[in-house]
Order: structure tokens, then sequence, then C-alpha cells
């Protein structure tokens, strides 16, 4: 059972997380970092997995894509997911292979009502493969392939359709907010929060004054943070995750900004106690 | 569905770095191309380091643009290096690339890297000349032409000179769980063969001894040294 705040589990600080006091409350990982390897590695991951509750993150379903789903893959993250008995999948509302050809980066879809229903399919397929429901997280992107219907309408269309939840992440609402000028809180007010699962809140790269980049490479930004805390007063107690993949500091520096996100989950939490 | 049309266009703009098809901004989806591409080679240069050191940098760069272009299909990035290996080896850039050890290179890199995530048979086997034994799985035995483990000792003519046989142990020290090798000869590489087919050591000396005419009863002695040395770090199980 995931609550409260968790860390993105990394391979950088893997055999760092028993020497702190301060242990994130969860982890997630990306399966396909994991599938099929062993080692030394694996080993730390297993203790890891005994001793937290861990959340799948995934990379290469592709959901959206123009391709059939890869069964072969299914299957091998069914075998995952049940081995080490991990209820929570999620992955991307995107695609990330077109033709066979993979791109390891998640590319954004055209929003238009056939692609909401035919991604809308795909996602109930995998639902009864997986025999989970699929959570599924808003991603960031920077340019639009068409836009029938919003990106917000997108997301509410596909939620209602197939009864997957929805992986809200912050910073990438941010992101887009700005690469494509909408209101941040807008969007989240009118995003179905009941549907949420949990939430991510990473950092990005101001890489021009009309373009953020969502590098996961950097601190979490102040405007980030606040956004989170608009957001889980919204909510109420949902689980947030931080996540850093690039650029990735020591495992203290992390804890750091692990623990200001712990601070702003109890502050809200406190606030809704008192009312 | 158009929509498939867009997507599939959008796609090539990304593999390809050609983006005249699509109506976008064209700086946001070069962005695209370059966080895809650096996301590729990023993954290559830590797999291939030396491979990527030999090659001038626009030789590289087109290798992994064709490569983008025409494989990238695992959907584990960390396979990704392995699938880059068999796609130099399969196209035209096996030959066009010109380097006559770049197989060595290409398996010996690989495997420093593979090697490392691979599970072993924990439990150690006491060595007895009767029994019959196999290669843990964190081990490889492979023979090259070239000395590609010892590459830092040697420039690129001194390497392509050396041509020869180096049969090699290459494995996951368990203790260290650093990558190691150890230097066999061709006599033991065969012993070693016979014995992961299925014969016993002793069988499999008394067999590759008469091969090489050499009196099997005159080096069981040293060999069990070995064999010994091969049990206790858990590379014959």
């Amino acid at each position: 059972m995931i609550k409260d705040a968790g860390l993105g589990l990394r391979r950088s600080f893997l055999y760092d997380i028993y020497d702190y006091d301060i242990k994130p409350n969860w982890f997630e990982i990306a399966p396909e970092n994991w599938i099929k390897r062993g080692g030394p590695i694996l080993k730390q991951f297993e203790k890891i997995r005994s001793d937290f509750p861990i959340a799948c993150h995934g990379l290469s379903l592709s959901i959206g894509s123009p391709d059939p789903l890869d069964f072969k893959f299914l299957e091998e993250l069914k075998q995952f997911l049940d081995y080490y008995q991990i209820d929570i999948y999620s992955e991307h509302l995107s695609f990330s292979m077109e033709g066979g050809k993979r791109f390891y980066d998640l590319l954004p879809l055209p929003f238009t009502k056939n692609m909401a229903e035919f991604v809308s399919e795909k996602i109930m397929q995998v639902q009864d493969y997986l025999k989970r429901p699929l959570i599924l997280e808003n991603i960031s992107y920077y340019l639009t392939l068409e836009e029938e219907i919003s990106e917000l309408e997108f997301i509410n269309y596909i939620l209602e359709k197939t009864g997957a939840y929805l992986l809200l992440d912050v910073n990438n609402v941010y992101v887009n907010a700005v690469n494509h000028g909408y209101d941040p809180k807008d969007f989240i007010k009118n995003i179905k929060l009941d549907r949420v699962k949990y939430m991510h809140i990473a950092g990005h790269l101001d890489y021009k004054e009309d373009l953020l980049v969502d590098t996961h490479g950097e601190k979490v930004k102040d405007d980030v943070w606040d956004l989170l805390e608009f957001t889980l007063d919204l909510t109420g107690n949902v689980p947030v995750l931080l996540e850093r993949d690039n650029n990735i500091p020591p495992y203290q520096e992390i804890l750091e900004e692990y623990k200001k996100l712990e601070s702003i989950i109890k502050k809200v939490q406190e606030k809704h106690a008192r009312i | 569905m158009h929509e498939f049309e867009i997507q599939k266009k959008f796609a090539e703009a990304c593999r390809t770095g050609k983006l005249d098809d699509l109506n976008v901004d064209k700086e946001r989806l070069q962005l695209y191309t370059e966080i895809i591409a650096i996301n590729v080679e990023d993954a290559l240069v830590n797999a291939f380091p030396i491979l990527n050191t030999i090659l001038p940098e626009e030789v590289w760069e087109k290798v992994v643009r064709d490569f983008m272009k025409e494989k990238l299909t695992t959907p584990y990035l960390w396979q990704l290096p392995e699938e880059f290996m068999e796609y130099i080896l399969k196209s035209k850039w096996k030959n066009a690339l010109d380097i006559p050890f770049l197989e060595d290179l290409l398996m010996y890199e690989w495997l420093e890297l593979e090697l490392f995530y691979r599970n072993e048979v924990e439990d150690e086997k006491v060595f007895n000349w009767n029994q019959s034994f196999d290669l843990n799985t964190n081990v490889e035995i492979i023979n090259f032409k070239y000395p590609v483990h010892k590459i830092n000792l040697y420039d690129y003519d001194e390497m392509v000179g050396l041509k020869g046989s180096y049969p090699l142990i290459l494995y996951r020290n368990l203790e260290t769980n650093e990558i190691e090798y150890i230097e066999i000869t061709p006599f033991l590489y065969e012993v070693i063969g016979l014995i992961i087919q299925g014969k016993t050591p002793l069988e499999a000396v008394e067999e590759i001894a008469s091969k090489y005419q050499i009196d099997y009863m005159e080096v069981l002695e040293p060999l069990e040294q070995f064999f010994k040395k091969l049990t206790a770090k858990k590379i014959l199980i």
C-alpha cells in the first residue's frame, strides 16, 4: 500500500537507502529496468522490495501507438508484477513506438475523439490482460500534433471510458501550461481528480522563456511545489512521488527534497484535519 | 485513421531528423529529435566506450543514426547495446568501419556490461576428475582473434598486428562483483569446451591431450590446481 511521500528508486542510490534514518514510505521503479535482469543489483532490489511498498511505472507500453500491443512484452511485465506482488502499475498516455521501432521517449498523441476511442480500447485490453487497473500519467509535451478536443477533454474522456486511474504529474501540468499557454490551476481543477491514484513531482529545465523541458534533472521549482500544494488541497490525501532521473545528486541531497515533499503533504493533511 | 499518418510522420521526423513533412513548430520538433538521439546515444556510449573513442565522431553519429532508422525494437533500453552490436555485424557497417577487431571489441564491451547482470548458481562443487561440471551462468568462455581485453595496452596498429588466438574465461567475480578474465591456453579452451559438452575433466583432458600429442598423465597435476581454482571461484559448477 503506497501512502504519503515516495521516491523513485534509482541505481545510483540503491545501496544508500539503509544508511540514513529517513526512509521513504515507498519506492517506484521502471519495470523495464528490472525485467530479465539478475546479479547483485537484483538481489538488492529484492531486499528493498521485501522492506518497502513498490509501485511500477512503465516506459515501454506505448499505449497510443498505431502498432498493436506488444503481448510478448506484456507477458514479461505481468510475470514480473505477479512475481514481486506489485499491484500498482502506471504508464504514460503517449506513444513510444511506431512501426515496431521504439524511441525510449514519450511522444504526445493527437488530441482527437478517434484517438481517445482507439487508446481507450487498448487500455481496456491491457487491463484485462494484466488483471490490474492501468494508471495513466499526463505526459509533458512540446508540440501539439492535432487538437480536435483539448488535452483535458482527451484525458477525462479516456479515464471515464476505461475506468483507468490517473497518475497526475504536477510538474508536467506546469511545464505544459507554460509551453502551451494555459492556466495550470484551471487544468487541475477540471481534471478528474476523483480518479487520481497518485501524483508525481519533479524538476524541469527552463529551456526558453516559453519552453520548459521536463528533464527530471534538477530540483523541483518553487512554482511546482506551490502547484502541488494547491492540488493536494483539492485531492486530499493522495500519495506523491518525487522523481529524479538525470543529473542525480548524492542521496543525502535527494533526501532533503524528499523531506520538503513530506512537509508539504503533512501541512496539507494538518490543514484538512482542522476543517 | 488519419491520426496514424500524423503519428507516422512525427515518428519518422524523430528518427531521421528530417523535419519538413510535418506542419508543426520546427524548433520544438527538433527538440524531440535531439532528446531521442541523446537517449539512444547515451545508452550506446556507456556500453561501447572504446568503440566510441576509436571511431571518428562523424562516423559514430552516422552509425547511430542508421541504427535508429532501422532498429530500436527492444522494449528494454538495457538490451539496446546488444541490438546495436548485432546491427553493426549484420549491416554494411561491419565492412565499412574497417576495424579488423570490431567483432571482438563489440563482444567484449557488451559482455563486460551484461555479465554484471547475470544471476549465478551459488553452490560450490568440489573438484573431482570423474564428475561432470558446467560453466556457471555468470561466466563466458570465449576465443578472441585480437587481445581486445587488453586494449588499453596497445594502440590501434599494434592491436591489428596482434591477430592470433586469445582464449579467455570472462566472469563476474562473486566476491567483488567486478568483471574479470583469466587467460587460458588453446589447449585448456578445448578441454573446457568438452567439459561443457558433458565430458568429465579426465575424459576431456585425455581427448585433447591426445590431439596435442601430450602425455595426459603429465599434465593432470598442474591442471588439477587450475580446475580447483575454477571450482573455488564457482566458475565451474
